[in-house]
């Protein structure tokens, strides 16, 4: 399983996409994934639209699944992440290389803010792990803008614990 | 080890990366006893001290009581572990792969048995832990808290080993309990001793795992 070539394809294929969930926390260091990539877009694509490009849809379980060419499963945001709007994800996105080709993800503050609201086990395993690596490189200005109530002290508390 | 049914007080936290011990004082009733639960919560190995009087809780913490005495081998055996890195990559999973010789859980193991989630940590109960050390550390391994491969002691039952590896994923918590979820629905057939997991979670893996 190779998910940065997987990655750079989808880039390449849907051009305005930002890569979130557990394939952005492995940018930062997160050491363990599912074998999803979940994408935010820009502008939503349809289901013809993606199987031109060569990905399967289908339905399964009532839901609609998208797949890579190779079987990756693709979770589409197209409105918001956990309630961070696609604009403010594409605003904050940065950039890094794979493969030699520029991919967009999703920024460190996002990310755990993000994290934090959907609170599984797995997202708690991560921001512990993504406190303990990159506490110090929040920017607090960013996670002051796109956070809700409390969320910013709770996040400090966390780094401060972890960090 | 006694597992105390007061412990299970710590239930009523929500699940949360990083907990104060001032937001045990009340579930506990008074600061004393909210300081001997958590020594107590440390001992099992349910609870890790953090900085600035922050705690974090393991996720099994909040799997039903009555699973709590089926994972204090596992919660012991991480306590006990010993951690090897030497270029702190793949390559150091490799050579422990090659050498060492035992019974494989968690992360690797977990990967064989369900190709859910990448692995990370080569977790391996060794029947001698101070000859399987001595031969990483001459063998260029540095111990401390970073590497990858892991050594501990066999502590517990084995002899279904679907089941322990099961409970050693159930008992880490947070990634491993979707490996716990994935070796649940691939292997239920073979296990005795089962948790219990949110709908939306037993979905994902569900949907995550390959065909």
């Amino acid at each position: 399983m190779n998910l940065d070539r997987t990655a750079v394809q989808i880039a390449k294929d849907l051009k305005q996409v930002v890569f979130i969930g557990a394939y952005a926390a492995i940018q930062y260091g997160v050491a363990r994934s599912t074998r999803d990539i979940d994408i935010a877009l820009a502008t939503p694509k349809t289901d013809e639209e993606f199987e031109r490009l060569g990905y399967n849809t289908y339905q399964e379980r009532g839901k609609k699944v998208i797949r890579t060419r190779n079987g990756i499963k693709i979770d589409v945001y197209t409105k918001d992440v956990s309630g961070i709007l696609i604009r403010e994800i594409f605003a904050s996105a940065l950039t890094v290389r794979k493969a030699d080709y520029p991919i967009r993800i999703m920024c460190l503050e996002a990310l755990l803010l993000a994290k934090m609201r959907a609170g599984r086990p797995q997202d708690n395993d991560d921001i512990r792990q993504l406190c303990k690596l990159r506490g110090k490189a929040i920017r607090w200005e960013l996670v002051e803008s796109m956070a809700r109530g409390l969320e910013t002290i709770q996040l400090r508390q966390y780094v401060s614990a972890l960090s | 080890m006694r597992v105390e049914p007061s412990l299970a007080v710590v239930q009523n936290l929500r699940d949360s990366p990083a907990y104060r011990v001032s937001e045990l004082y009340q579930l506990a009733g008074s600061r004393a006893t909210a300081y001997r639960l958590l020594e107590r919560l440390l001992e099992l190995g349910l609870a890790e001290r953090l900085n600035r009087g922050y705690f974090s809780l393991r996720s099994s913490a909040f799997q039903p009581y009555r699973l709590w005495p089926h994972l204090v081998p596992s919660l012991q055996s991480f306590k006990e572990a010993r951690h090897f890195g030497r270029a702190y990559d793949e390559s150091d999973v490799n050579y422990a792969k090659k050498t060492l010789h035992g019974f494989l859980s968690l992360d690797y193991r977990a990967y064989e048995l369900t190709q859910l989630q990448t692995p990370h940590q080569y977790y391996l109960y060794v029947d001698r832990v101070e000859e399987a050390a001595q031969l990483l550390k001459t063998n260029g391994f540095s111990e401390g808290k970073a590497g990858r491969v892991s050594i501990t002691p066999k502590s517990g039952n084995f002899e279904n080993g679907i089941q322990r590896v099961y409970l050693d994923c159930l008992a880490a918590g947070g990634r491993s309990t979707l490996d716990a979820i994935a070796i649940e629905i691939r292997y239920r057939d073979q296990l005795a001793i089962t948790g219990e997991f949110p709908v939306d979670l037993v979905t994902k893996v569900e949907e995550d795992l390959p065909a």
